[in-house]
């Protein structure tokens, strides 16, 4: 554990040398993140500005998703999207082989490694509209309630990782199909409208997109005290399944993996 | 469609963010029955109809030529006796075309199974605006996406000048919600960009809300705007080949 603490220090440091020479990339990248999350709440006010809830949530709920959605996507992004990006084209070019010879985990080489700062820039946004909007609204909101709203934000990010992760093992065995991250940006969008949206849905759709919902309403009904015990367990299970699912349908891809005369 | 799995992918998020903005419109609508001056039919009629006109005004191929000035592989183009331009609209007509068939497509199901109250325009003279507006918005986007292009001969950091005009483009072309429910301020700046013609304009004249002269005059400011941004794109095609280097061949 250790040893893997030290290596992603040491991958930090070399992603900010990579910022650092890149600059006007970085600057561009951060300016586009930003309009993409002061872009997503113009949206959502002004789609809720004639009207008091929508599928039972109320406005300020809504702006407290998107919030929270802003929050996770910057934390994500900044993290494992790019990382995501990498492993079709690793396995297409037969790239994976190097990772694999690392005498590290090769889950962790694949997820881990490269680190997008630019994205950072969503959590202040977020959070500075998560307190703008309880201030306004004269929300108070305990310490105790802050820090589970962290947490199972942590669990979500957990949630979006494996799907993210499961999607994208895809590629190693199925090569050609290297747009899945591309239309994960798409689908995990989904995640900042309430669950009640996808109910319109059949059965079959809903309960492929169930977890995605999980991701970031969970969190927010913290925020609200309006969680129950059975949405905790659900939650709770979703993220332990996906977590061992994820890890084991990596390990059998990686059987089937056959290189590219690398 | 070697890579058909990939296609359907594609085409899956494409149906699922269509969706998501569906069904978004349609609770905002059950609680009201106008909004914004628009009926919910006028609504889900603008939002499935912003499925098919998107790939059909936006679908392009021009996002190629960025890179292939950054790589080089431009040359291959610049020795050969073809127009780059005109290569780009035989590749875009194309795009479009395989496009179009499989959002009519989709939308058709779609009606089928929502069964959403849908406007038909039956109206000659409207029908025959939308498609002139459609064409405009055709031609604006095609130069427009091109100039951003052509960025790259002089830097090779493209996409981020890209990327921005995307969300730019989605805000203020009409993709999510018609352009007129912003506030006044808003709109008023977004009738001064081109991004209105490509999407809102065109789907405000199918749903017969502007008068003759709003439609003749919009197309008017379309067709300069559509000019201007053709003229701009051929002064920087030739300053940029001026300084192309190919580099990375």
């Amino acid at each position: 554990m250790k040893a893997y603490l030290k290596i992603y220090k040491m991958l930090l440091k070399i992603n900010f040398s990579s910022l650092v020479m890149y600059r006007s990339n970085f600057i561009n990248s951060t300016l586009s993140s930003m309009a993409w999350a002061v872009f997503n709440f113009v949206g959502i006010i002004i789609l809720t500005s004639r009207v008091s809830t929508v599928f039972g949530w109320k406005r300020e709920e809504l702006i407290v998703l998107t919030a929270s959605f802003t929050i996770l996507t910057g934390i994500f992004h900044m993290l494992f999207s790019k990382n995501f990006e990498r492993i079709p084209k690793l396995a297409n070019s037969g790239d994976l082989d190097r990772i694999l010879l690392y005498p590290i985990d090769s889950q962790f080489s694949v997820s881990f490694w490269e680190i997008h700062y630019s994205h950072l820039i969503r959590i202040p946004v977020g959070i500075g509209i998560l307190f703008y909007l309880f201030g306004l609204l004269k929300i108070s909101i305990t310490w105790q309630q802050i820090i589970m709203f962290m947490f199972f934000l942590v669990v979500g990010l957990i949630i979006q990782y494996c799907i993210w992760f499961l999607a994208t093992t895809i590629t190693v065995r199925l090569t050609r199909l290297s747009n899945i991250p591309e239309v994960l940006y798409s689908v995990t969008g989904i995640a900042r409208y309430p669950r009640e949206l996808f109910r319109q849905l059949t059965d079959y759709v809903f309960i492929f997109l169930l977890p995605l919902t999980l991701i970031i309403v969970t969190p927010v009904k913290v925020l609200f005290n309006q969680l129950t015990l059975s949405e905790i367990f659900l939650f709770f299970g979703v993220a332990i399944s996906f977590l061992y699912i994820s890890r084991k349908f990596w390990k059998y891809s990686l059987r089937y993996y056959t290189s590219a005369s690398s | 469609m070697v890579y058909r799995l990939s296609f359907v992918l594609w085409r899956v998020r494409i149906v699922m963010q269509l969706l998501v903005t569906y069904f978004l419109w349609w609770a905002i609508f059950s609680q009201h029955e106008t909004l914004f001056g628009y009926t919910q039919s006028m609504m889900l009629t603008y939002i499935l109809l912003s499925a098919v006109v998107r790939p059909f005004v936006m679908g392009t191929r021009t996002q190629e030529v960025g890179m292939m000035i950054n790589d080089g592989s431009l040359s291959n183009y610049l020795t050969r006796p073809i127009n780059l331009f005109r290569l780009f609209w035989s590749r875009d007509i194309a795009d479009k075309s395989l496009n179009i068939i499989f959002a009519i497509g989709e939308i058709a199901i779609l009606i089928l199974l929502l069964k959403p109250s849908i406007i038909l325009q039956a109206n000659i003279t409207v029908l025959l605006f939308t498609f002139l507006a459609l064409v405009i918005g055709v031609v604006l986007f095609f130069y427009f996406s091109m100039l951003l292009s052509l960025l790259g001969f002089w830097t090779s950091e493209i996409w981020g000048p890209r990327f921005l005009s995307f969300i730019l483009v989605e805000f203020f072309g009409g993709m999510l919600f018609p352009l007129d429910i912003l506030p006044e301020s808003l709109f008023r700046v977004s009738t001064l960009l081109p991004f209105s013609y490509f999407i809102y304009f065109p789907l405000k004249v199918y749903l017969g809300q502007l008068s003759v002269i709003s439609m003749i005059s919009g197309l008017g400011v379309g067709l300069v705007w559509a000019l201007g941004l053709k003229l701009l794109t051929e002064l920087l095609w030739r300053r940029g080949l001026m300084v192309y280097s190919s580099e990375g061949k």
